[in-house]
């Protein structure tokens, strides 16, 4: 399972149980929205991060940062987004049009590629979900009891 | 002949059961095989080359048989339970298997393991003229309840285990009011539950140019989700109005007269109509000619009998009593022919002779050819022809049948490949072109052996050809030829930015593989300070795909990504209705396209179009015939006019020398660049040839620290605007020269002085070609290979570093005569 496919299975099922989505991107499509660090509003300055996918409904909103396979620097930087908030404007900026009451943000991976490092590093997340197939995934990691 | 011929004279009326008597029971034929089923010829099957396969069920003389074989079907199986039937179609048959019997005691499974030992694998038509009797106003015993009405059931039973690509069932007009219309119904739903769209119709043979009026109910089924068409269409016949049927002297006038039980063999005279020119074999349809002239004897009528059909008047009934059995009128189609029970006398009297018609001559109005020859004796062959279902009707209507057949072979025998970036774009160029009904494998595109080494090697050396520069988002292959590239962006396409992904382009044309560019009109940018307004494009790029196309006859076509631009221009891009997509319209289905253009936008379509136009020609004539000649093609020249139009409408006057990247280029006399490079001539060297052939030389100045995008393109894009005149970068009118840093130019002392402003240094060039070497095999140790990286090795070897620098590395590397930096340059002697 390619990492498209990874995004595009937790998309599908999103939409089906009436989930907005806000942004999207995989490697090549054209779709990302490059957001700034905080005070830093320069289009072309670095630092800037693009989002596999944000979602909303009701007052909640997902993060997603999805991959093929396990990988401990994208736990590190969801723990950087909950923890330092450094793109909290660029957040807000882009979740304008929404009234939210909490942000979560998590890891999306192929099912079977949840490992022992993934479990250790859970707790940096706020949620870890897990593609079986295109239309059905499982929260493998969920202290918050979110709903797809 | 078979059985011994019983003449009408021993018919005695008073023995003969009356068939049209409803309570006298249906009299079983003797001819009806009851026992276990017998299959003949099973290791004589020759299927020739290239012939569609079908099986005829309730094969009778073999009707279908004949008329599909005619439009290209041969068939490799007939069935029927009458042994004068399979006497007869096997003996017309020669290489084909039938068996005699009933079908309900056949398995249709043994049958297909029959067929294919004997290499019979796909039937492409399934026939089943369904006995009739059931079902025939004709025959007075009409009964919902009989037995036969319910044989169809078998029939689909064949149906299922073959799966053909079509099916047709024909059966008598009577079918329509059986059960009041619902074994039509019934019919119909039993096809449409095995996966076949139908169509019912009632057909009129003498439309289609049989010399007989014979209604006849046909359900023609087409599988679905085979690429053949959604739905059968009943063809009209030619012979639309009765004034222009075909008679029965143009169907028999040319057969020799004959006496009271006389049979002739031979002809003696040449046919005096197109029909009978078809049934001798001499017409357009290929039928063989007959050896001699077979059937062709006459009744053994007592004298009464002659008598009273030459006292009958041409169309009138002989007997009271027996409506349908007239005395044919010579200038009229015949009635519909009939069996007439299981002993039948004879049907129609001859219009110009006094006696009743040969079996010759029952055929002809059946439209079996001369060649076919019946067997069974005088009585069983009545039987025969009455029941069969005319070879020219089925052929006009299988025509079609067969030809949509091979449409969908042809289109299926080529293999397409695509190449993609994303899978969703893949999908979404397969989804609405052609490539929607052809047999598709879609592969993951490594750009190069730098950004992908795991993989890059294990790509074709074809695509990778396409590659060596920069790699689309996606290329499409037919039968290992590439045969379009396709890109598409988001970006705004201002200034140097238009060119970001021109090397793509570039290089697709230049191996002869036409492309397509889909990109903005234009992006919302929201700037501090300022409202969001438009990014439009750079016009430059039209004319720079235009040079493109000049010199290498090739596509490049540009197609706008939809957008809001044209509802919400400047100033009022801050309404647009996707401003959260910087304008840009990105198809609804945001799963199964992702990042994809809008495919409902005009603009798509009309690429759609032309991606068909260029998998079409290739289809036609050849991947290398069909590229080189879709700059003629309408669709492609309307593209082309479009975008000269739209440089002009874009540039609103401004000359294309102001245009990025034009604008940061200066002209100056070679001399001036050879004697920058002077410094580094010697006693033991002197610049090179190539150089010093052209008498003036482009300079792109880019004053900025080095790196790639957007300027490899850029660098691309002004070879062709302002150097190329060939083929190769050898074809140059202007050397072209890339200065990373601040060009002066000094025209009168013919010199140029070239200073760091940015921190530009050939430095960070070496470096990043050293760098690129980290992917380099090719000082390693065959010990040093995992065995996974040998062909990766192996293509170093053949390739050197090709694919394994850096792109901008390649790109300047390809495109650029020289490149000065403040600090060092690097030129071609040749």
């Amino acid at each position: 399972m390619t990492e498209e496919q990874v995004t595009k299975a937790i998309l599908s099922e999103l939409i089906d149980n009436g989930w907005t989505i806000v942004a999207y991107d995989f490697p090549q499509s054209g779709t990302g929205k490059l957001l700034h660090p905080n005070d830093i509003t320069d289009e072309k300055n670095k630092g800037g991060i693009i989002p596999d996918i944000i979602a909303v409904r009701g007052g909640t909103c997902l993060f997603f940062e999805n991959k093929d396979r396990v990988v401990l620097a994208d736990f590190k930087k969801i723990e950087s987004l909950r923890r330092d908030n450094r793109y909290r404007a660029a957040i807000e900026a882009l979740l304008a049009d929404f009234d939210i009451n909490g942000i979560y943000y998590g890891i999306g991976i192929p099912s079977h590629k949840f490992n022992a490092q993934a479990k250790a590093a859970s707790p940096t997340v706020d949620f870890i979900v897990g593609v079986i197939s295109v239309g059905k995934s499982e929260f493998l990691y969920n202290p918050n009891n979110l709903t797809l | 002949m078979g059985k011994t011929d019983i003449a009408d004279a021993q018919i005695d009326a008073a023995e003969q059961p009356d068939i049209w008597n409803r309570h006298v029971p249906v009299e079983k034929s003797a001819y009806v095989q009851e026992t276990a089923p017998v299959f003949f010829n099973l290791d004589g099957l020759r299927v020739p080359d290239g012939s569609l396969t079908m099986l005829d069920l309730f094969c009778g003389a073999g009707g279908f048989s004949v008329g599909c074989s005619w439009a290209g079907f041969f068939p490799v199986f007939g069935i029927d339970y009458l042994e004068p039937a399979i006497t007869t179609w096997k003996a017309n048959h020669p290489d084909s298997i039938c068996c005699l019997g009933d079908i309900r005691l056949t398995d249709a499974e043994t049958i297909r393991g029959l067929l294919a030992e004997r290499g019979v694998g796909h039937i492409n038509l399934i026939t089943g003229g369904v006995p009739c009797q059931g079902f025939s106003i004709a025959n007075r015993k009409h009964n919902d309840l009989d037995n036969r009405n319910f044989l169809f059931l078998e029939y689909m039973k064949f149906v299922d285990v073959f799966d053909p690509d079509y099916i047709i069932l024909e059966n008598v007009s009577g079918m329509r009011s059986t059960a009041g219309g619902q074994f039509e119904k019934d019919i119909k739903a039993s096809m449409e539950s095995m996966g076949y769209t139908v169509t019912v119709g009632m057909v009129n043979a003498a439309e289609y140019g049989v010399p007989q009026v014979r209604q006849r109910l046909v359900f023609v089924g087409v599988k679905k989700g085979r690429n053949l068409s959604a739905k059968y269409a009943i063809p009209n016949g030619k012979y639309s109005s009765s004034k222009s049927y075909r008679t029965v002297e143009s169907a028999i006038s040319d057969l020799p007269k004959l006496g009271n039980n006389e049979c002739k063999s031979r002809y003696t005279a040449k046919p005096s109509s197109e029909y009978q020119t078809l049934m001798r074999g001499e017409g357009e349809i290929s039928i063989p000619k007959p050896k001699g002239l077979s059937n062709h004897t006459a009744p053994n009528h007592p004298q009464e009998t002659v008598d009273k059909i030459a006292s009958t008047k041409q169309g009138q009934p002989m007997y009271p009593k027996f409506k349908q059995r007239i005395r044919l009128a010579a200038n009229a189609p015949s009635p519909t022919q009939l069996a007439g029970g299981i002993r039948p006398q004879f049907q129609f009297g001859h219009p110009t002779q006094p006696r009743g018609l040969s079996i010759r001559e029952r055929a002809r109005i059946q439209s079996f050819p001369d060649s076919y020859v019946f067997i069974g004796g005088i009585v069983q062959e009545r039987v025969l022809t009455g029941n069969a279902v005319p070879p020219l009707m089925i052929y006009e209507l299988v025509k079609p049948i067969a030809e949509d057949i091979q449409r969908k072979n042809e289109e299926s025998r080529h293999m397409y490949r695509v190449w993609y970036s994303t899978e969703s774009f893949a999908d979404y160029i397969i989804d609405h072109t052609l490539l929607s009904s052809r047999q598709v494998v879609k592969n993951k595109l490594y750009e190069s052996d730098a950004n992908n080494p795991a993989r890059f090697h294990t790509m074709p050396d074809h695509i990778r050809k396409i590659l060596y520069l920069d790699a689309p988002d996606l290329i499409v292959e037919k039968d290992n030829e590439p045969i379009f590239s396709v890109e598409v962006t988001t970006e705004a396409g201002t200034g140097h930015n238009a060119f970001q992904r021109f090397a793509r382009i570039a290089a697709s044309v230049e191996n002869e593989v036409p492309a397509f560019y889909i990109y903005p009109e234009g992006v919302i940018i929201k700037r501090k300070g300022s409202s969001p307004r438009w990014d439009v494009i750079n016009p430059a790029v039209f004319k720079a795909l235009d040079a493109v196309m000049s010199i290498y006859d090739i596509p490049a076509l540009l197609y706008y990504f939809p957008s809001d631009i044209t509802d919400y221009p400047n100033p009022n891009a801050a309404d647009a209705p996707n401003i959260r997509n910087k304008g840009l319209q990105f198809d609804r289905d945001i799963v199964k396209y992702s990042g994809c253009p809008n495919s409902a936008s005009g603009e798509m379509a009309k690429m759609f179009d032309a991606l068909n136009e260029v998998i079409s020609a290739t289809e036609a004539k050849g991947t290398n015939s069909g590229r080189v000649s879709l700059l003629r093609n309408l669709v492609i020249r309307e593209r082309r006019d479009f975008m000269s139009s739209q440089f002009a409408l874009k540039a609103r006057g401004q000359d294309l020398g102001a245009m990025s990247p034009i604008s940061a280029t200066v002209e100056v006399p070679t001399q001036s660049l050879l004697n920058y490079l002077s410094r580094y001539e010697g006693a033991n060297y002197k610049i090179g040839e190539l150089l010093r052939n052209r008498e003036k030389t482009i300079i792109y100045k880019v004053n900025a620290r080095f790196r790639g995008d957007p300027y490899p393109g850029a660098l691309a894009a002004l070879d062709y605007l302002l150097c190329r005149e060939g083929k190769t970068f050898e074809e140059r009118r202007n050397n072209l020269v890339l200065v990373f840093g601040s060009l002066s130019v000094d025209s009168d002392d013919q010199a140029i002085t070239v200073t760091d402003d940015n921190g530009s240094s050939i430095e960070s060039f070496f470096s990043d070609v050293k760098h690129s070497e980290q992917h380099n095999l090719l000082s390693k140790d065959y010990s040093e290979l995992e065995n996974s990286v040998i062909p990766r090795y192996f293509m170093q070897v053949r390739y050197g570093s090709t694919y394994s620098k850096v792109k901008h590395v390649r790109v300047y590397s390809y495109f650029a005569d020289a490149i000065l930096f403040p600090d060092g340059s690097l030129w071609r002697d040749a």
